[in-house]
């Protein structure tokens, strides 16, 4: 008796399990894999070689990137000769570019926010859509969408068996492939001496000034730039702020920055004074020529889009991937 | 036990010791008892030694291109007659092409002019937009490589005099 309603049990967990597509090796929630992705990398140690490219409208950057990392630095070394041997190097917090035609390292500081993951799983989609190998590696692919159309989408390649992302893929709003990074091969475990995460003897070191890891309250920023900060009223759906910072321009001219998130896109709100002492004859910046009456120009970057806006003396630049209709949005906004 | 041909095309994967240890297990017992595979990877490894010792060398923007228009281009469906032959005698259709392009053509020499921006203004536009970059650096997903690219471009550009 108790056999045979054994065997009846298996036969229906069996059923169910085929009936809901389940009988395949299974993914675990694909949003929460993705997830443990972003963390995995940063506890492996390895050195590789990938290929990077960009796609912009002025043209592409690529490069092959000889990767070194372990956990708490990673090393980028760059091997195209029109990034004259560029390394970036990351050690907890600080970011560091080493310039071996000036033999210059430029040090900044990125700032780490928790919780903007949970932000991305607010508008966007997460979806397995198959397992493919890469590198003679079983990796699954895994397809974040935003849920409005007209918005930048990824595409990652997360291997099965270390978590680490593989491949990567981003499309831009307008659905143009915009960025691809690729591992060509990896070494597992090497021995990985730290000096190749310091900044070499002799180099001469930069800190950068205008911080960009340090955010500020609006009122400590607008006293900074000596005038009223002032933010969009309108944002798009799944956006919130990042946060305040401030901005200097090769002028030496303080500005604002406000960056808006939505957990893979960004906005950017540059404010500065239009007369910028700093350019000389009062030509100020310049692009505000008018666009519609509106006093807005819009310029093509990639990826995604600039729109420059004059509003009395003051100039703002956005940067984002957006339809050029909400940038717009934002932009008419600003009062 | 796999055969020759099965265990040979592997065998690059295997040299760069890319392969899952169920898999790296089987090759390495068959290697031990096979010369012709042997001699196989002997070959790969020769190769890898060559082109390890080869300077980088610059992938071409036109390379990247077509691996981009592969990427975006959607997958082929099984033929059937397109919506315009059904409306337009057969002829027409490289006529319409060639005016597409032509529009095209304009449409490009147009935004060209109109985008161009003088060195110090391209500069401005380079600032905010590695600025815009450098906060994204620790966003999820970022490909910091990529990143690390962009940046390091924009300075290298601005330094050419």
């Amino acid at each position: 008796m108790r056999a045979t309603l054994l065997i009846s049990m298996a036969a229906m967990a069996l059923a169910v399990s085929a009936a809901s597509g389940t009988a395949a090796p299974t993914l675990a929630n694909p949003a929460e894999r993705l997830r443990a992705a972003q963390s995995a990398e940063e506890q492996l140690t390895l050195r590789a070689t990938l290929s990077t490219a960009t796609f912009s409208r002025q043209g592409s950057v690529s490069s092959q990137v000889v990767v070194c990392r372990k956990p708490g630095y990673c090393r980028w070394e760059y091997q195209s000769p029109a990034l004259k041997g560029m390394v970036m190097i990351e050690k907890g917090d600080a970011v560091i570019r080493l310039d071996p035609a000036g033999r210059t390292a430029s040090v900044g500081c990125s700032h780490r926010e928790p919780g903007t993951f949970d932000l991305l799983l607010k508008s966007y989609t997460v979806t397995a859509e198959r397992t493919e190998p890469i590198i003679g590696r079983a990796a699954d692919v895994l397809v974040v969408k935003h849920r409005e159309p007209g918005r930048p989408s990824k595409k990652v390649w997360v291997d099965r068996s270390t978590g680490l992302i593989l491949r990567s893929e981003y499309y831009d709003s307008d659905g143009k492939l915009a960025t691809l990074s690729f591992y060509t091969d990896i070494e597992w475990n090497p021995r990985l001496d730290d000096g190749i995460f310091e900044i070499p003897d002799g180099w001469k070191k930069v800190v950068i000034e205008d911080d960009s890891g340090r955010h500020w309250e609006r009122e400590g920023l607008s006293k900074a730039v000596a005038f009223d900060v002032r933010e969009p009223a309108y944002l798009p759906v799944g956006f919130a702020l990042d946060g305040f910072h401030l901005y200097r321009c090769r002028c030496g001219v303080a500005s604002a920055h406000v960056r808006y998130v939505d957990g893979l896109n960004s906005v950017s709100v540059f404010e500065r004074f239009t007369q910028c002492p700093g350019r000389g004859g009062g030509r100020g910046f310049g692009w505000g020529r008018g666009r519609g009456g509106r006093g807005c120009e819009l310029l093509a970057s990639q990826p995604g889009r600039m729109l420059v806006r004059q509003l009395g003396n003051r100039t703002f630049i956005l940067v984002g991937d957006l339809p050029e209709a909400e940038l717009l949005k934002i932009a008419d906004s600003i009062k | 036990m796999k055969p020759c041909k099965d265990i040979q095309s592997q065998l690059a994967d295997f040299s760069v010791g890319a392969l899952q240890e169920p898999e790296r297990a089987e090759i390495a017992g068959h290697l031990q008892e096979c010369p012709a595979c042997q001699r196989e990877l002997r070959a790969l490894q020769r190769v890898g030694t060559v082109l390890d010792a080869l300077p980088p060398e610059e992938a071409t923007a036109g390379l990247w291109e077509s691996i981009r228009r592969d990427i975006e281009a959607p997958k082929p469906e099984p033929a059937r007659a397109p919506w315009w032959q059904t409306l337009l005698p057969p002829r027409w259709p490289r006529l319409a092409y060639a005016g597409l392009a032509a529009t095209a053509i304009v449409a490009v020499a147009l935004l060209a002019t109109v985008s161009r921006l003088s060195r110090e203004e391209d500069d401005d536009t380079q600032d905010f937009l590695q600025r815009h970059g450098m906060l994204a650096w620790n966003d999820p997903l970022s490909d910091k490589a990529a990143l690390g690219a962009m940046l390091g471009r924009g300075e290298a550009e601005r330094k050419i005099p």
